[in-house]
């Protein structure tokens, strides 16, 4: 039997088979960026600009070790960080230095500061469980900004709304990885699924304490080491305090402590409208 | 065209992108961007005194700000000032509604409500303008209301004030009317009393669901503060 195909058939065909197979719809999908592989190429940086086509951000010269970069922004979707050190790896023979490198990313946070605060519900929760910014739907009110506890998200002000890291949304549902873990040429940031990640990067840090260098840990791996954003679905593996990084040490979404704030809203309303009533009927007499 | 001919890639607008040879669809496609060199310069780090990081280890990353700073323009406190007076004026009006119902003597505090009337309906509606046109999109303003969402303070804010806005205008309208006009207005007075005492104090809950340390510290009295500005202001 002679089957012809068209290159459509045979493309439709090919993604049935993918998405049967490896199929990254409906599973929680994330990175784990592991600091101690990184060289700060920055090629997360460029192939990031490069697929989601964002304008550059000017070009500066910082003085900041190599990092020209400065911050993660509305059109810097990966940022890594160049930290020098006076004190030494204690895997390190000689000298009191040493330079760190960290690809920094919008988390994705389990507990999402900026998708709860979203007033439009332009920030949604996808199928692979990342956070996603609609741009179609965002009307650039900016609380997204002030409510993300990491400082991720910005609004681009000639364009007017907010913008972050989509987790390469369109690729995904091609079933490819995010331009950033494809371009890493060290494996530093892994893209796969959540729990999987999770047990390589326990792995790696017993890997790691195993070979000596005890100061490495996981940062926002999962809900108990972070309670706050109950878990971050790209998190990462230090060997540094979080702020030496530029990363808060306990992030926690405004949300998860705005209860009280709205009973003391309740009782100031309440008063507003008795003092009202008061100062009114003591008018009467 | 998403932008303006881009045949010379160096005049674009910053993607480094030529048009003749492929088209811009990615997920930051429809990004506006513009060069502007003030912003850079704004954002551009200060030269050092003194090379840091070698002499000891620093606890933050070049000393650069871990959060980013509120976006909004001088449009928000001034809407915090017309929204709040407008909210507090509201609810003086409608008690006074109430300690003088079915009273002759209402018409001697009538001019004070109908002050109070006023003051809400220019506040809701001149604030409603402001916090529009500090919108990155002003034209999506309606977007609001696309949700009704408890976890966004600001959602919440959008629907009080959608509500606080309309009934003051009925009340002004028809407060003093008779019949059936005249009882719309007096429902619409109450209800612009409770937007009102809502509108005076919801803006303590939005600065406070913040990460902002210095409102989320104090977030436990933003609304009590914010209320007793709007209870002075007016």
């Amino acid at each position: 039997m002679e089957a012809v195909l068209s290159a459509a058939d045979a493309i439709s065909l090919e993604r049935q088979a993918a998405a049967s197979d490896t199929g990254n719809r409906g599973r929680r999908k994330g990175f784990f960026t592991d600091t101690t592989l990184c060289i700060g190429c920055k090629a997360c940086e460029v192939a990031c600009k490069q697929w989601n086509q964002l304008p550059d951000d000017g070009f500066l010269f910082t003085g900041m070790s190599y990092d020209n970069t400065v911050a993660l922004g509305a059109s810097t979707w990966r940022h890594v960080a160049f930290i020098e050190r006076p004190v030494a790896l204690s895997t390190q023979d000689a000298g009191a230095f040493s330079w760190l490198f960290s690809s920094d990313v919008c988390k994705h946070c389990a507990r999402a500061g900026c998708l709860d605060s979203c007033p439009t519900g332009a920030i949604v929760r996808t199928e692979f469980d990342s956070v996603y910014v609609q741009p179609d739907i965002c009307n650039g009110c900016g609380y997204c900004v002030v409510n993300c506890p990491f400082g991720v998200i910005d609004r681009r002000e000639d364009d007017g709304r907010a913008w972050k890291c989509t987790l390469c949304y369109d690729r995904l549902r091609e079933e490819m990885a995010p331009a950033c873990a494809k371009a890493c040429p060290t494996d530093s940031i892994k893209f796969g699924d959540l729990e999987e990640l999770r047990e390589t990067a326990q792995e790696r840090v017993r890997a790691l304490h195993h070979s000596g260098m005890k100061e490495a840990y996981l940062y926002g791996a999962d809900a108990v080491s972070q309670p706050g954003t109950e878990g971050l679905n790209a998190f990462f593996l230090l060997v540094d305090k979080p702020e030496v990084y530029n990363l808060p040490p306990d992030p926690v979404p405004p949300l998860k402590r705005v209860k009280p704030v709205w009973a003391s809203f309740a009782m100031a309303a309440v008063g507003l409208l008795t003092l009202a009533i008061g100062s009114a009927f003591a008018a009467r007499r | 065209m998403r932008y303006p001919q881009t045949s010379d890639p160096v005049a674009t607008d910053g993607r480094d992108f030529d048009d003749r040879i492929g088209e811009v669809s990615g997920e930051a496609a429809e990004q506006r961007a513009t060069h502007a060199d003030e912003r850079l310069q704004a954002v551009a780090p200060q030269p050092w005194a003194q090379v840091p990081g070698v002499a000891e280890p620093s606890p933050t990353y070049y000393g650069r700000p871990m959060l980013k700073p509120p976006v909004w323009s001088a449009d928000i406190p001034l809407y915090y000032f017309l929204g709040g007076a407008a909210g507090a004026a509201l609810a003086l009006g409608a008690g006074i509604q109430y300690a003088f119902r079915g009273d002759g003597r209402m018409r001697e505090l009538r001019r004070l409500s109908a002050r109070c009337h006023w003051i809400g309906i220019i506040g809701s509606t001149a604030g409603a303008a402001f916090l529009i046109h500090d919108l990155g999109r002003p034209s999506r303003f309606v977007y609001m209301m696309r949700v009704f969402r408890p976890s966004s303070p600001m959602n919440m804010g959008s629907w009080i004030l959608a509500g606080a806005a309309p009934a003051a205008i009925v009340t002004g309208l028809f407060i003093n009317r008779r019949g059936v006009l005249g009882a719309i207005g007096e429902a619409a007075g109450y209800a612009s009393g409770v937007f009102g005492a809502a509108l005076a104090g919801y803006t303590g809950v939005l600065v406070a669901n913040t990460v902002l340390p210095i409102w989320q510290d104090a977030r436990r009295w933003m609304p009590v503060l914010f209320i007793l500005k709007t209870a002075v202001s007016r």
